[in-house]
């Protein structure tokens, strides 16, 4: 099953490449990601929660090599089954948001499209460790084509800068990964199967090279969540991006760097107290940061793409809580980010390819002229901003009770992440103010800035979003309420990974760590 | 009057290597240059053959080897001699002068 | 108690307004918009017939046990995650009635209202849909029975009161009032958030009760550890700073006045009667968590008194309807803090209660009056209207005596109450609240007789209307905006919104109806609780007060003091101590003479000044023009905080962005030009492109490694 969610991505991208035509390659692009999200339906409905462990785990010997210990092997279990769902349904969102604003060489476009599908379902489920690279970077190909190609103005040195930036992080992680199977094979010889790496990075190497092997791993994937300071290239990527690409460079692929750290980075690494409270400190930074700094811009998408930076912050710091509410949270949050972020991007794409204008101050009161798309963007800015009844609340408590309680941050800690529910506020209800309310300016406004010369854009006063944006909008919406009512269909079916991890971390942190401004009860209750 | 001995020979390719090193470092003509390298190649080539004649009197494989090398070098410097004064004709053709300052902006 | 209809169904209670709200939102549009109330009036009408039967079926309970009356009712999980667990729960007692009373009977009342308010707005089914989704937040968070439904509640009401803040999303003051209210709540939802966190820390729940598990349980226990302790050492604090938020207390009430943007209705519903109590609400919730906290309770005492007597002080000069009674608001609240504080909850529920209904009538009435003035509410535009307006004009008097604490009204026992609580504490306490309620009734009656009394005024463009007029006589009447120093924004928008009335009739019945029943409230709630103390009895069976009670009384036995029961509904105390309580009754007594005159010489002063000799009050005002104007100005505090707070943070922003474009992008790029930059280094310095050049370099290098082989 797993391999038909990678053969039909990779199909379609082979086949629509050569497809010709105005409407035949999006038509395909969109079939093939609704096959693929069938396979991901299949794969939900087919999961067995109550067994732990990977599951549909299958090798093939075909692509593989025992020299270098590598092998064709992949397995999910309830984090990655989540993460693939998220993927599967952005994705012909995104195709379905690129219908009409793609008008130049459809056919690429299309076709990366899909093989960007492949890529990024092949990390999910990869449980080799050279596989899991070879697909992590595979994601960059297309990605740096679709902004390059597609983009803003700027593009070209945004799809050079998002490439270079996350290519030479990971090349890092290469050299960690490599590092460690070089003996992680029984006997002493190569593997580069998951399994064996980790165990082989917790028992058979000294806290020091752990550190460095941590150390190289967190390069890549602190990069690509990203981590305070190394976010720059976000920013303009996002910005550059078109609409499906920030969609999806939001939704999936910042997701990409925490799921590394879940399930490699940590494992093998083991971080010490200090480590964690470093990175701890990072993502404060990055809270706060991102959030000041996304007040202040000028593009409604650079607004978004810096309340991100704000956003995987939270994600990073319940992470490294390494207690079940932090962990939990932090899975909880890069699915609700998935959702809202990108949910946000599509508006934006929607107000943009109305407006052709992003700037803050040229767009006004947009509710009098399109009410349901006011509607859509309140609802996904009130999930962004984490009000408890949508998405955004479960995760961002999570995440924050995780790292008050964390034995290794505490309750400064958390204090400092809760100033980040203020300055989400502040600057997503500075953007719906600026946007949806206030005196409506007139299209002629906006449109006679945006398209001087063109005396023809004057008479289109541009409407409501139509019944294929509301569709796109729908799906998304109606996760945000109903993983805000029921969040526990992803909390409780993700404690069997959870565990594990902690058990892990916490059986050799156990012997090592004191914890010593934190008071004995709450050492007690943080597991 | 002593039998000429190594250190001779040694001697005669030391210098003729020495002259077209000075040549050419010093001069810029391009075509004096070529010469000056292809003296540095003649000084090589002797001291080759006076090695191989003194060394591997005694063993014939490699004293052939040895002759076999320095015919090698003659060869390779002819057809260099034939590609080179080639290039030259053709940069004259560009820029009319023979002075390899004229062409330091290759430097990439 | 678990056989209750109410009980057994009571999702029904949120879950209908919530769904009338749906039903208004997305299906009552294009030509089904004007039938979008009947969705909310059914259903919330539903929800307040459910909420009585839920008190009376409570009422009829007599065999309450010690640890209080009350019913636990989980439904499902909600948040899980190790050991941290918040299910969607309801919690029944007598407090939780109560407020589910209020909310939904005042919250029905309301919207009847304003069906006949918002006739013919443009976004009237957004409006209602807004209203039921208030509901279902507002008992969401009173019937909640853990802190994150309470937090649910809190931030979703926050929600609703920012929506319709911003009803006129089009005007920008309503646009910025409605954000501003939702920032300063987060402020205090800041707070609350910790003391969540802190609180699930300390005890390892976050549930009010439950067999003995609960937070509010475990507090009361004897056996508490060392980090426990700690905690509630704190808890109260955090908590606070939320309760603070929501109920516009000092230094977080800066967002209810501009809060007057929203539709009066709202301003009604919201900032007076319901939402705005939430902080009341749960303080007496977690009582157990406050009363063992001396300085917690101090300070709640002292920012009640403080904000009582400093929002009154505000409100004598607005010359704006609403933001009299937004001031006046805030005012109260301080009163209903203090009365918390003091160690009197009932009291604080009681005038919470009264509070909601005679606020809730002044505010309607102003709605009446906004209507038929086509938006105008500048108290120096018009007078007299009792002629035009004859109905309003004797609800409006309710709601006045109620507010000013006129005698045997229902404001004059609830506030009693807290003052004699307060004076039996802290008599200085006592002695502000006395000369906060002289100021009430003053600026109470000082609109009263300005608007309804005097000769007729109308602003312009307003008739008055099919009723009999007398000659109107502006004479002297508007010398008052001579001195129009104060600088309130009208809110001229609204004129527009009704400029469809003015040959119509000004009372309509959909909108007098809902305020006869209001004034009916405001007159007699008082009687709930004097003379028996019948409220009091109700609440007092709460396990919350029960336990409140408990703490209390072991806190004040060890400092060697006994403590009256009654403030807290104990009756099972009350035999055992009746001395005390005859000897509290003449206090109370006495206070109540004591207020009863304060009101009526406050009701007088403003009788002379605004009614009979109106120009005694430009008079007044040349006389104490400096005061005056730190009264007009409100005393800069939203100027500082727009200086201290915003500014600066949103400077610290930009140079934050500048910092991210320069230093920190900036050293990436430096990471990334260090090969490119020593490529050019090398390239400037050797690679000059000298054949001659290279060569050198090359016998050079030669002969050092010569050098270096040979020696």
């Amino acid at each position: 099953m797993l391999v038909w969610l990678l053969v039909i991505p990779l199909i379609g991208a082979v086949v629509g490449a050569f497809m010709r035509g105005e409407k035949a390659p999006k038509v395909w692009a969109l079939l093939v990601s609704l096959a693929t999200a069938a396979v991901g339906a299949g794969l939900l409905a087919t999961f067995d929660f109550a067994r732990p462990g990977y599951q549909f785990v299958t090798s093939s010997t075909l692509l593989a090599s025992t020299d270098i210990g590598v092998s064709f092997s992949v397995g999910i279990d309830s984090v990655s089954l989540w993460l693939i769902i998220l993927t599967v349904v952005l994705m012909p969102l995104s195709i379905a948001a690129s219908w009409l604003n793609i008008t130049q060489r459809r056919t690429e476009y299309f076709a990366w499209m899909q093989a960007l599908l492949f890529a990024m379902l092949g990390v999910f489920v990869a449980r080799d460790l050279l596989l899991f690279y070879v697909f992590f970077e595979l994601t960059l190909v297309p990605m740096f084509f679709i902004i390059g190609i597609w983009g803003g103005p700027q593009r070209r040195f945004a799809a050079i800068k998002f490439f270079l930036f996350t290519f030479a992080g990971s090349v890092l992680t290469l050299a960690g990964i490599i590092y460690l199977s070089l003996h992680a094979g029984s006997g002493g010889t190569a593997s580069f199967a998951l399994d064996d790496v980790i165990k082989y990075a917790q028992s058979g190497v000294s806290p020091e090279v752990r550190l460095w092997v941590f150390l190289a791993m967190l390069a890549g994937f602190a990069v690509k969540v990203p981590l305070f300071p190394l976010h720059t290239w976000l920013p303009l990527a996002h910005t550059e991006a078109p609409t499906a690409g920030s969609v999806i460079l939001a939704g999936v692929l910042l997701k990409l760097g925490v799921y590394g750290l879940f399930r490699i980075a940590i494992p093998a690494g083991l971080p010490a107290v200090a480590m964690v409270q470093f990175i701890g400190v990072l993502c404060l930074c990055g809270i706060v940061y991102g959030a000041l700094v996304a007040w202040v811009q000028q593009d409604i998408k650079k607004l978004v793409a810096y309340s991100s930076v704000s956003h995987m912050g939270f994600c990073v710091l319940g992470l490294f809580a390494l207690n079940v509410h932090g962990v939990s949270g932090s899975i909880m949050y890069m699915i609700n980010h998935g959702i809202s972020t990108g949910a946000l991007f599509l508006v934006v794409g929607m107000i943009y390819d109305r407006y052709h204008t992003r700037d803050i101050d040229q767009l006004s009161g947009l509710a009098k002229r399109m009410p349901i798309l006011a509607f859509f963007f309140v609802l996904f800015t009130l999930s962004s901003i984490g009000l408890p009844g949508t998405n955004g609340f479960p995760s961002e408590f999570l995440t924050i009770l995780g790292a008050f309680t964390s034995t290794r941050m505490g309750i400064g800690f958390g204090v400092v992440a809760s100033l980040g529910i203020i300055l989400g506020a502040v600057y997503m209800l500075h953007m719906v103010a600026k946007v949806i309310f206030g005196p409506l300016k007139t299209p002629l406004d906006v449109q006679g800035q945006a398209d001087a010369g063109h005396g023809h854009a004057a008479h289109e006063i541009p409407g409501d979003i139509s019944g294929r944006e509301i569709g796109i909008l729908l799906p998304l919406a109606v996760c945000v309420i109903l993983l805000g009512v029921v969040p526990n269909i992803i909390l409780t079916t993700v404690r069997g990974p959870v565990d594990n991890l902690l058990s892990q971390t916490n059986a050799v942190s156990a012997t090592r760590i004191v914890p010593t401004a934190v008071p004995p009860v709450q050492a007690s209750l943080s597991n | 009057m002593t039998d000429l001995a190594l250190q001779h020979y040694l001697a005669v390719g030391a210098i003729l290597f020495a002259i077209g090193l000075m040549g050419f470092v010093t001069r810029r003509n391009l075509i004096i240059m070529f010469l000056c390298t292809e003296l540095m190649f003649q000084g090589i080539a002797v001291t080759l053959i006076a090695f191989g004649r003194y060394h591997f009197a005694t063993r014939p494989e490699a004293f052939f080897a040895s002759q076999a090398f320095v015919l090698f070098v003659l060869v390779i410097a002819a057809a260099e001699a034939a590609l080179a004064l080639g290039l030259i004709v053709l940069l004259f053709r560009r820029k009319q002068t023979l002075d390899a300052e004229a062409w330091h902006e290759l430097n990439g | 108690m678990e056989h209750l209809f109410a009980i057994k169904h009571s999702y029904l209670i949120p879950l209908l307004p919530l769904l009338g709200a749906a039903i208004a939102g997305f299906l009552c549009t294009g030509k089904r918009k004007t039938l979008a109330h009947w969705p909310i009036w059914i259903s919330v009408g539903i929800s307040a017939i459910l909420s009585i039967t839920l008190l009376l079926g409570m009422l009829a309970e007599h065999e309450a046990p010690k640890a209080g009356l009350y019913h636990v009712q989980n439904w499902y999980h909600w948040i899980s995650a190790g050991s941290f667990d918040a299910s969607v729960g309801f919690l029944f007692d007598p407090l939780t009635a109560v407020m589910l009373c209020v909310v939904t009977g005042i919250g029905f009342l309301i919207t009847v209202f304003a069906a006949g308010y918002m006739k013919g707005e443009e976004g009237y089914s957004r409006f209602f849909a807004y209203l039921g989704l208030f509901i279902f937040m507002m008992t969401m968070l009173v019937m909640g029975n853990n802190f994150l439904m309470l937090y649910l509640g809190w931030e979703g009401v926050g929600l609703c009161s920012y929506l319709l803040i911003g009803y006129y999303y089009e005007r920008p003051a309503a646009r910025e009032a409605a954000k501003k209210a939702f920032l300063v709540n987060r402020v205090g939802d800041f707070g609350f958030g910790l003391g969540v966190m802190l609180m699930f820390a300390a005890f390892g729940t976050v549930s009010y009760f439950g067999d003995g598990s609960g937070v509010l349980e475990l507090a009361t226990s004897g056996s508490l550890t060392g980090f426990q302790s700690q905690a509630l050492q704190w808890l109260p604090f955090l908590l606070m700073l939320g309760a603070f938020g929501k109920s516009a207390q000092f230094p977080l009430y800066v967002w209810l006045p501009d809060a007057m943007e929203g539709p009066t209705p709202v301003s009604a519903l919201i900032h007076a009667a319901t939402m705005v109590t939430a902080g009341v609400y749960m303080i007496v919730r977690c009582g157990t968590l406050f009363v063992g906290n001396d300085a917690a309770m101090i300070t709640i005492t002292l920012i009640g008194a403080f904000t009582a007597i400093f929002a009154a002080s505000i409100a004598m000069r607005q010359f704006d309807l609403k933001k009299v009674f937004a001031y006046s608001t805030i005012s109260q609240l301080g009163f209903m803090f203090v009365g918390v504080g003091v160690l009197a909850p009932v009291a604080g529920v009681f005038h919470l209660v009264t509070h909601a209904f005679f606020k809730a009538l002044l505010f309607l009435s102003c709605g009446v009056v906004m209507h038929a003035m086509l938006g105008e509410l500048d108290m120096r535009k018009m007078s007299g209207l009792k002629h035009v307006l004859p109905k309003t004009r004797w609800l409006i008097l309710c709601g006045s005596l109620a507010l000013a604490g006129f005698p045997f009204v229902s404001g004059f026992f609830s506030k009693d109450e807290i003052v004699a609580a307060a004076w039996h504490r802290y008599p200085v306490i006592g002695v502000v609240l006395l000369i906060t309620a002289f100021m009430t009734a003053y600026y109470t009656f000082r609109l009263y007789f300005r608007v309804f009394e005097g000769p007729l005024v109308l602003p312009t463009g307003v008739s008055a209307g099919h009723q009999p007029s007398p000659q109107p006589s502006p004479a002297g009447a508007d010398s008052h905006a001579v001195h129009g120093a104060d600088s309130h924004d009208a809110p001229a928008g609204h004129g527009t919104d009704h400029g469809h009335t003015a040959h119509h009739n000004h009372e309509p019945s959909l909108m007098i109806v809902p305020l006869i029943v209001l004034a009916i409230g405001a007159l007699l709630a008082g009687y709930l609780n004097y003379p028996a103390e019948r409220l009091g009895d109700f609440l007092g069976k709460s396990p919350s007060l029960v336990a409140s009670f408990d703490i209390a009384r072991q806190r004040a036995a060890a400092e060697g003091v006994t403590l009256a029961p009654a403030p807290f509904g104990q009756e099972e105390y009350r035999q055992l101590t009746k001395q005390e309580r005859s000897a509290e009754d003449v206090v109370h007594l006495r206070m109540m003479v004591v207020s009863g005159l304060i009101s009526a010489a406050a009701i007088y002063l403003a009788y002379v000044v605004h009614r009979q000799r109106r120009d005694v009050a430009d008079l007044l005002y040349v006389r104490v023009r400096r005061i005056a104007r730190v009264l007009d100005a409100k005393y800069w505090v939203d100027e500082i905080y727009q200086a201290c707070i915003v500014e600066s943070l949103r400077k610290l922003g930009r140079l934050l962005f500048v910092i991210d474009q320069v230093v920190v992008d900036g050293l990436v790029w430096l990471a990334g030009f260090t090969p490119q930059g020593a490529g050019f280094v090398v390239k400037v310095t050797s690679q000059r492109g000298y054949l001659q050049g290279y060569a050198s370099a090359m016998v050079l290098g030669v002969l050092i490694i010569l050098l270096i082989v040979v020696l």
